[in-house]
């Protein structure tokens, strides 16, 4: 009797996934072509098109982000788990914990406040920083749960050969929980490339290539924010194909990490 | 020892009021002894009775722990090893420790896990590297096993092999003592006898001490034992005479099991 | 699993296997006591102590095999192990005892027609009496580890030693009567008997020395030295 309730609340659960892609892909495939992906948009009222700069800009932000972030992240991640004590450990956790229940809007307007107005500009960077606030708290406890999983007898046995302790922890501790360190930095970009809120105020958008990161750019999720809520059917179609491949970037991420993890650690 | 032959390589330890404490909690009560040179040393004791502090405090492991405290002397060879201007790395390298569980380094191979202590230590050349592994797996007797599978991972090993592969790791080093914290107690009674094997063997490189709670293994394959109880010392004895004529009441009634 | 009732159970077992080994010692003592005795009362006891003998027999197997299986099975080691090996030990010197008490009751039956001559059987009887006291003062120290009695032993050995010379001469001398040489000639080797059985009684004291010191060593009268009153020492050992 539980196993029929169980099933049936995990169908329940599954479904609108399903549902979702079944529609995305419904409504984005027919509209999916090599234009998308080499044209930019064309100018308010004329059909056709794509977003090749959008695609470029989206990379370019979560690009910048992850720079930032994963290193931090993860060095965070080592500091608190490795070397620091209680109380800094439960300092930078809190840290941590409170950010990643800051709104991403109010992180964008943070950056918004901090950099663009002192740029006096948007741009890519304003953009990544924003993302990689968005990052930061989340690969820096993925990093400190993964280490936490980490046998204390393996830090022993390195610090028995008689090793100082950074290098314990950066050739043994760490590469023993590479898998999944690995795999909680790609989920964390996985989030950060659906962000909308904060590249509104940051990377703003763009109409044209940009490769310079301290101008504005355009990116996919601004993007379809913007398509979507225009008048225009040719634009709606448009953003269908971009909310696809948005989707479909961020499912080869999310599977990339399990398939990361599977293979460090499923492998026997 | 003929004339002309090197000196055996293991040294003597001497233990002078050796104290340890977790915080506020006194694990070691003032413990001397001499560990002789080149001899198996068994410490056994009932659970908690401070054995695995005594070793640990030996490569200075004990202090790792957070709120841990050692007062006392350890002289390896005529050095204080707490001596302020001592590195406690650097005693690591020269005392060794073998854990209770198997611990291979996770993800490396048993070449890598072998090496570790080496590269990590400055060692790059290849050559060098592959005949030092070589050398340490044949002392620890997991050579022929492993020989045709060096870049396996080491954790798809067996426990005894596992545990032979930490042994090789630490003696990849090379150093004087090596350190035994109930090696065999997770292992299967076969890998148990290949254990001990290898232990009486190594006494002839090495000073090794072992921390045991099986009493027939402290028996069987050392040379001289210590008995703990609470922290303290209460005998220390050629194995020999400790396991048929024991001065201490205490230790006849901890060894003929009337108690712990 | 719980070693202490483990070991419990062993040293129940090694308890209930020394309480069999002094029963048997109290057999043996029952055996001696009744060949002697017989020696002069000419009863036929044979079928007796062959019975009691055969009873000893049947422990000492049984004994034997007990502490064999505790070696086996429990690696009994320090106190406990002396006691086994005593234990081992002491068996068999009983069993011996035993086989000499059967022996002295075979010779009470073969003689039963011959004519005995007074003073040796006087000498006989007093022998008898003292390997009894020593069988039984041996097996005391054993069972209470009290190591000054069984180094008394080797003194109380002495008089059963002269003894048996004195016998010796008196059978030399019985050779002018021709009526009593053929039972003097034959119940020589029941003083022989005797004095067995006081050498296996100080064999016994040592296995004590060596359960209670842990040291194998020989019993020895100390020589020159009357005021001690020719107590035991352990040869080439401090005095305890």
């Amino acid at each position: 009797m539980f196993m029929v309730a169980a099933s049936l609340a995990a169908v329940v659960a599954l479904a609108p996934l399903l549902w979702v892609l079944v529609v995305l892909v419904m409504k984005g495939a027919p509209s999916l072509d090599l234009d998308f992906f080499t044209k930019l948009p064309k100018p308010l009222g004329v059909e056709g098109g794509g977003m090749a700069n959008a695609v470029v800009g989206s990379l370019m932000v979560v690009g910048l982000g992850s720079a930032i972030a994963l290193p931090l992240g993860v060095l965070g991640g080592v500091y608190t788990r490795e070397y620091a004590g209680v109380w800094g450990a439960r300092a930078v956790r809190l840290v941590s914990d409170v950010l990643a229940g800051v709104p991403s809007i109010v992180l964008g307007v943070f950056v918004w406040a901090v950099v663009v107005v002192a740029m006096r500009r948007f741009s890519a960077l304003a953009g990544g920083l924003a993302l990689a606030l968005v990052m930061l708290p989340t690969v820096q406890r993925s990093t400190d749960e993964v280490l936490a999983l980490v046998p204390q007898e393996v830090r022993e046995g390195a610090l028995a050969l008689g090793i100082p302790k950074w290098k314990a922890v950066l050739w043994v501790v760490v590469p023993s929980a590479a898998g999944g360190i690995l795999s909680g930095a790609l989920l964390a970009v996985a989030r950060a490339a659906g962000e909308t809120a904060p590249l509104l105020l940051t990377a703003l958008g763009n109409r044209f290539w940009n490769l310079r990161p301290d101008r504005p750019v355009a990116t996919l999720p601004v993007m379809i924010f913007n398509y979507a809520i225009s008048p225009y059917e040719d634009w709606h179609r448009q953003a269908w194909a971009a909310a696809l491949v948005l989707v479909a970037g961020v499912l080869l991420l999310t599977l990339g990490a399990r398939w990361v993890l599977r293979r460090k650690y499923g492998g026997s | 020892m003929r004339e002309g032959e090197n000196p055996p390589l293991g040294r003597a330890i001497k233990v002078e009021s050796l104290s340890a404490w977790f915080g506020e909690l006194q694990a070691l009560k003032g413990v001397s002894l001499y560990i002789e040179a080149n001899q198996v040393t068994a410490i056994i004791g009932p659970s908690g009775c401070g054995k695995s502090t005594f070793v640990r405090c030996l490569n200075r492991m004990h202090e790792e722990v957070p709120g841990a405290r050692v007062e006392g002397r350890v002289f390896l060879d005529g050095l204080d090893i707490y001596d302020p201007e001592v590195d406690p790395m650097e005693v690591r390298r020269v005392i060794g420790m073998v854990f209770q569980r198997p611990n291979p380094f996770p993800n490396m191979s048993i070449f890598d896990n072998v090496a570790a202590g080496l590269r990590l230590g400055g060692v790059r050349n290849r050559r060098v590297l592959e005949e030092e592994v070589e050398k340490a797996l044949r002392m620890a007797g997991l050579w022929d096993e492993v020989k045709d599978r060096l870049h396996e991972r080491g954790s798809l090993l067996s426990g005894g092999q596992q545990q032979r592969l930490c042994i090789a790791r630490a003696l990849a080093v090379k150093p004087e003592v090596l350190l035994l914290d109930e090696p065999a107690s997770a292992l299967d009674p076969a890998s148990t006898l290949k254990i001990e094997d290898l232990v009486r063997e190594m006494k002839k490189d090495l000073t090794v001490v072992i921390v045991t709670h099986n009493m027939q293994q402290a028996a069987r394959v050392s040379d001289y034992t210590a008995f703990l109880l609470d922290g303290e010392l209460v005998e220390y004895a050629p194995t020999k005479e400790l396991f048929t004529r024991p001065k201490e009441r205490r230790t006849e009634d901890y060894i003929t099991g009337r108690f712990g | 699993m719980d070693s202490g009732t483990t070991r419990k159970s062993f040293h129940e077992e090694l308890a209930s296997l020394e309480a069999s080994l002094l029963g048997s010692g109290e057999l043996v003592q029952r055996s001696l006591e009744l060949a002697v005795e017989a020696l002069k009362t000419r009863e036929p006891v044979l079928a007796q102590v062959i019975a009691i003998d055969d009873e000893v027999d049947r422990r000492y197997q049984a004994i034997e095999e007990g502490i064999l299986g505790l070696l086996a099975r429990q690696s009994p080691v320090a106190g406990d192990l002396r006691l086994v090996a005593a234990m081992l030990h002491v068996n068999l010197h009983l069993e011996r005892i035993g086989d000499l008490s059967v022996n002295i009751a075979k010779f009470v039956e073969m003689t039963r027609e011959y004519v005995p001559s007074p003073e040796i059987l006087q000498c006989l009887q007093d022998m008898g009496a003292r390997a009894r006291e020593m069988v039984g003062q041996a097996l005391k120290a054993f069972a209470e580890r009290d190591l000054s009695l069984a180094m008394q032993l080797p003194s109380l050995d002495e008089p059963i030693d002269e003894l048996n010379r004195r016998v010796f001469d008196l059978v030399i001398g019985a050779a002018r009567d021709p009526s009593l040489l053929d039972w003097a000639s034959r119940i020589v080797l029941v003083s022989r008997f005797l004095e067995r059985v006081g050498d296996q009684a100080v064999d016994i004291g040592e296995q004590v020395g060596f359960l209670v010191t842990g040291e194998v060593r020989q019993f020895e009268v100390e020589r020159g030295m009357p005021d001690t009153g020719g107590r035991g020492a352990l040869l080439g050992g401090t005095p305890q």
